[in-house]
């Protein structure tokens, strides 16, 4: 796994790795990349893929409105809030 | 068309569909209300919470793919958009990327002369809305209100078939009229009920390739869609008249400076790994439920013209503008099956309601005219009790009060003066005063007559039939 | 009283005022507070809340219809969220996390009557096959102190083998708990994807991870999945089913035998599963040799799928609205990068990052596509198999429990010890883990497979199974330290 390849899979995850540890965790991709080609030995032409294994339809929810009055509840366990915002380092106006 | 380029159009709506609860939750959507005070469990992302498809999000997708003839997918797909921004809470937007619910349709536009054109819809697919980000209220930091988050979305893309910023913009208008005709959408563009993004490029005339193109972002306003796509095309002609090219981008319209700006793009990647969501399953459409859809669905406005053109013999361009908006056709249908007379109806909807409405900011599903007081008034002026200018005068004092027409008419001795010898003594009297004109009547001067008349209505204090006056000056004076 | 009692006499105890639910949940509290440090299952005790709630439950059971588990304590796996008492998922990113609501599984099994005495250990958002990935350490096995007790739901079961709480909840993904039970000698139940709810239970792998029931037996495995089960109107994955229902007359079952899987199996662990073969046929069940394909290929198809998921799952912890944030950072990106390097631990990050290379333009079709491709080929192959045969007969794991940090450094050779378990997560079949005899005084496990919600047929298998032996009533002395 280059260099460009693991730089763009960090920046795609939202995780910084320098020195050793990127090192590391380069070879474990490789190893566990390597490990995982054993699926092309399986011939799936024609195959359709399958996402759920037990063959069930999306159920619908009737549409009724609920006004919950948790904000505080949901924001005692946040980092940092303020006048009931979640606050995060400025971000500057890209809109 | 701008000299030898030729502009080519395509647009891409967010319709915010009218529904209680958002998407995937059971959370209220309202507009305005205070921040995340509208965000439950699942909008706020909580570890463990799941999403449930809002049944009437489904109904409302497929209304607006049978108002345009489209297919409607069989089974279709929730997909999972990944990206980093503080109003995602996911860290994902729940889309559809390979298996929209609305497929290929079209969509006649109505343009300003009068004609029509088709314009092909790509698809309709159902999404999440994003919170919002506020960024001048805290000094040191940008606040996250997730309220919006979750709120359902239906993105419509159209074909690149227009070929001008008006078209755009009056294919923009479309699409609104008929979401808000569907009943699927509050159509409330300034609280961003709508918005459209514009891919845009431009050709040499007769040239069957595309350009490259730019996309103009959330704009929200009719008026904009014309103007930052003139804005754009001018841009893109220059450009390229100078020898330049266009770069592919995505662009901001500065609606104060009249101007589209280059944005930087506003995600922090540019690969969003669309996958199936696991948290859902394929939807799958029965036959029943399309069926219980159509049942629901309102006449289209296409349909309803038709029948007016037909039932109420209007002509086309008359019809056009009564079935435009769904109000102005449901207030015009109300007052014609009162017993008014289509015609007069439609002219005077038109016409004095039109104005009136204007002047007061105010439109059709707001007049202070009810139906049936319109219906009567178009009665007293189909049977003769009223004269065209009484009939304004009626209008408006209904329009001030809830008073009857009969009432208004009484109030005000507004009946119209059809007592035969009252009226031949206006006549007379008339006669008598204006020797002068009178000379020149008989002398030839047919147009004077016109003058008598009007003292005539005048001194009735417009009550007199202008027409009956007309025709006993002509008998007194032998002409 | 004493440790290791099943549901059934636990209930009638109670009921009969042997003792009370609160001297019961004393007692079990105490056993923790003399054992968990040794074997470190709980992350956390809820001491105060569950005498109280005990308290609450011995006025039930003095009126006439108490519920089925009342007064009877349970320990959950700490990605169930629960109300009150944090939730970590062994993570430093949810180290103090407190759940605003209980987990559907968590609020069923409260309304059931049972105490939960805590939260327990586990490996850092259930990835992981030895408990080793703990941001809260590891978790020893009670057979021998040395070595893993499996993972991911590796507290649980320690906590249910050492006798800690009869009950515990767990969850498994690609056989995280059906390998644990395997390595403690503990019974454990992988419902059918879809048998019990998801809302609530914090996700790894969404298409996967299914929660279920551990315990001593496959008698109080039922018990405890009566009280889980059930369609979850919260769950767009739940399933509309019938409650599981056990068959009221002793059945004889075609039990299907992948005997070409046993070929490249530890010899010792071969013969237990023939030993447990030819106690089938000798209670009058029918052996019938069968195939499962693609079980090599499944390995790898299950980590790019599970990895996949995963990396897209734990997109929400960015320290936004719970969880870790880094104390300083320079600007946005800086925050939700820091936060997340610091709060989520080296396996956490390898299946991330494996993830989202699978999910990549470019790389979509050749891994992503081509596992679901292969991921119906092993479903396929198993319903096949289920035309013929009522239940198949498996092994748990290719080996009895491993010394701790020796696989460690390989992750690899650590996914390839879920081999017989993940082609069952992937067909999302229901399957049993329980004791099938011990190699060098450890336990060793065996697998009963059903078709989709075929819980009551692999129930009463085990059942059958348990009447017969005795393996899955061995304890270990857990008195004095184990030998070296």
């Amino acid at each position: 796994m280059d260099e460009v390849t693991i730089q763009r899979l960090m920046t795609l995850s939202q995780l910084s790795l320098d020195g050793e540890a990127k090192e590391k965790i380069s070879r474990d991709l490789d190893a566990i990349i390597g490990f995982i080609e054993i699926m092309d030995q399986v011939d799936t032409e024609g195959v359709e893929p399958l996402a759920h294994a037990v063959d069930l339809d999306q159920p619908l929810r009737e549409d009724r409105a609920v006004v919950d009055e948790d904000r505080d509840v949901f924001q005692s366990i946040a980092p940092k809030t303020a006048d009931g915002f979640y606050l995060v380092p400025k971000v500057l106006d890209q809109r | 068309m701008t000299g030898s380029w030729e502009p080519v159009v395509g647009i891409e709506v967010h319709v915010q569909l009218a529904t209680r609860s958002k998407i995937f939750s059971s959370t209220s959507v309202e507009f305005g209300a205070e921040p995340n005070t509208r965000a439950n469990l699942i909008d706020l992302a909580m570890p463990g919470a799941l999403p449930v498809l809002n049944e009437e999000v489904v109904s409302m997708a497929v209304k607006f793919g049978l108002a345009i003839d489209a297919e409607i997918a069989e089974t279709c797909v929730f997909d999972r958009k990944n990206y980093f921004y503080p109003d995602l809470p996911k860290g994902y937007q729940i889309s559809q990327f390979e298996s929209p619910i609305v497929g290929r349709g079209q969509l006649p536009v109505f343009l300003e002369d009068g004609s029509v054109r088709d314009i092909g819809i790509t698809r309709a697919h159902l999404e999440e809305d994003a919170g919002k980000s506020v960024h001048d209220r805290f000094a040191e930091s940008t606040g996250i209100d997730l309220n919006r988050a979750g709120t359902p979305l239906l993105e419509i893309v159209t074909e690149p078939d227009m070929r001008s910023a008006a078209e755009a913009a009056a294919c923009f208008k479309q699409l609104h009229s008929l979401v808000s005709w569907l009943g699927i959408c509050d159509g409330n563009l300034a609280e961003g009920s709508m918005r459209c993004d514009a891919n845009v490029s431009v050709r040499p005339v007769g040239d069957k390739t595309f350009g490259e193109r730019t996309e103009i972002k959330n704009i929200n306003s009719f008026r904009f869609v014309e103007r930052a796509l003139n804005y754009e095309i001018e841009r893109q002609i220059d450009i390229l008249e100078h020898g330049g090219e266009v770069v592919r981008e995505t662009r901001q319209y500065d609606a104060g400076r009249d101007m589209t700006f280059s944005m930087r793009s506003k995600e922090l990647s540019d690969d969003y790994r669309y996958f199936p969501d696991p948290d859902l399953l394929p939807l799958r459409l029965s036959t029943a439920f399309l069926d219980y859809v159509r049942s629901t669905m309102p006449e289209l406005p296409q349909q309803k013209l038709e029948r007016f053109v037909e039932d109420f013999t209007l002509v086309r361009p008359v019809a056009v503008r009564l079935t435009r908006d769904h109000d102005i056709a449901k207030f015009y249908e109300t007052t014609v099956a009162l017993g008014a007379d289509p015609q007069i109806t439609a002219n005077w909807l038109l016409g004095e309601v039109a104005a009136a409405l204007n002047r007061e900011e105010k439109g059709y599903d707001d007049v202070p005219v009810s139906p049936q007081q319109l219906a009567d008034l178009m009665k007293r002026i189909e049977d003769k009790t009223l004269s065209s200018s009484l009939a304004k005068e009626v209008f408006e004092g209904m329009w001030s009060s809830d008073k009857s027409v009969d009432e208004i008419i009484e109030d005000r001795g507004l009946r119209q003066l059809s007592d035969v010898d009252e009226l031949r003594s206006l006549v007379e009297s008339v006669i008598n005063e204006h020797p002068e004109q009178v000379e020149q009547v008989r002398g030839g001067a047919t147009k004077v007559i016109g003058y008598l008349v009007g003292q005539v209505m005048k001194t009735s204090q417009g009550k007199a039939d202008p027409k009956k006056v007309n025709d006993l000056l002509r008998r007194l004076l032998n002409i | 009283m004493k440790p290791f009692v099943g549901v059934r006499e636990l209930r009638t105890d109670l009921q009969a005022k042997k003792y009370s639910a609160v001297e019961l949940t004393q007692f079990y509290l105490d056993r923790i507070a003399d054992l968990n440090d040794r074997i470190n299952c709980f992350i956390t005790v809820d001491t105060e809340r569950c005498l109280e709630r005990a308290a609450v439950a011995d006025r039930q059971l003095a009126s006439s219809h108490p519920q089925p588990l009342c007064g009877i304590p349970i320990a959950h796996k700490d990605l169930f969220c629960t109300a009150g008492v944090r939730t970590t998922c062994a993570s430093n990113m949810l180290k103090s996390f407190i759940a605003p609501y209980d987990a559907t599984v968590v609020k069923q099994i409260s309304d059931a009557g049972a105490i939960s005495l805590g939260k327990t250990n586990m490996d850092e958002f259930a990835m992981g096959s030895s408990n080793e990935t703990s941001y809260f350490g590891g978790v020893s096995n009670p057979w021998n102190m040395k070595r893993v007790p499996g993972g991911s739901s590796g507290g649980a079961v320690a906590s249910v083998a050492s006798g800690m709480t009869p009950l515990a909840t767990g969850s498994d993904t690609g056989g995280s708990i059906r390998q644990p039970a395997s390595l403690c000698g503990v019974t454990g139940l992988k419902p059918t994807y879809g048998r019990v709810s998801r809302f609530g239970m914090i996700a790894f792998a969404s298409s996967l991870d299914q929660g279920g029931p551990i315990a001593h037996s496959a008698d109080d495995v039922y018990e405890l999945l009566a009280a889980m089960e059930g369609h979850d109107p919260q769950d767009s994955t739940s399933a509309r089913v019938k409650e599981t229902v056990l068959p009221t007359r002793e059945r004889r079952y075609v039990i299907g035998y992948p005997e070409s899987l046993l070929e490249g199996l530890d010899e010792r662990i071969a013969e237990r599963i023939q030993q447990a073969r030819r106690q089938f046929e000798a209670l009058g069940h029918k052996i019938e040799v069968i195939e499962l394909p693609y079980i090599d290929a499944a390995v790898a198809a299950y980590y790019v799928l599970s990895s996949a998921e995963a990396s897209t799952n734990l997109a929400r912890y960015d320290g936004v609205r719970y969880g870790h944030r880094t104390e300083t950072s320079e600007d946005l990106l800086d925050m939700y990068c820091r936060s997340r390097t610091e709060g989520f631990g080296l396996e956490v990050k390898r299946r991330i990052l494996t993830g989202t290379y699978s999910l990549s333009v470019g790389y979509f079709d050749a891994y992503y596509l081509k596992a679901q491709k292969i991921r119906r080929l092993v479903r396929d192959g198993f319903l096949a198999a289920f035309e013929s045969v009522d239940l198949i007969l498996a092994p748990v794991t290719p080996t009895t429990a491993f010394e701790i940090g020796s696989l460690r450094s390989d992750p690899v050779e650590m996914y390839k010890q879920d081999l017989y378990t993940i082609p069952v997560s992937l067909a999302g079949l229901p399957a049993l883990s329980l004791p099938c005899g011990f190699i060098d005084g450890l336990p060793v496990g065996m697998q009963l497979i059903g078709p989709h919600f075929g819980e009551g047929d692999v129930l009463a298998g085990g059942m059958a199974f348990q009447r017969e032996t005795d393996w899955h009533e061995q304890h270990p002395s857990l008195d004095e330290p184990s030998a070296p």
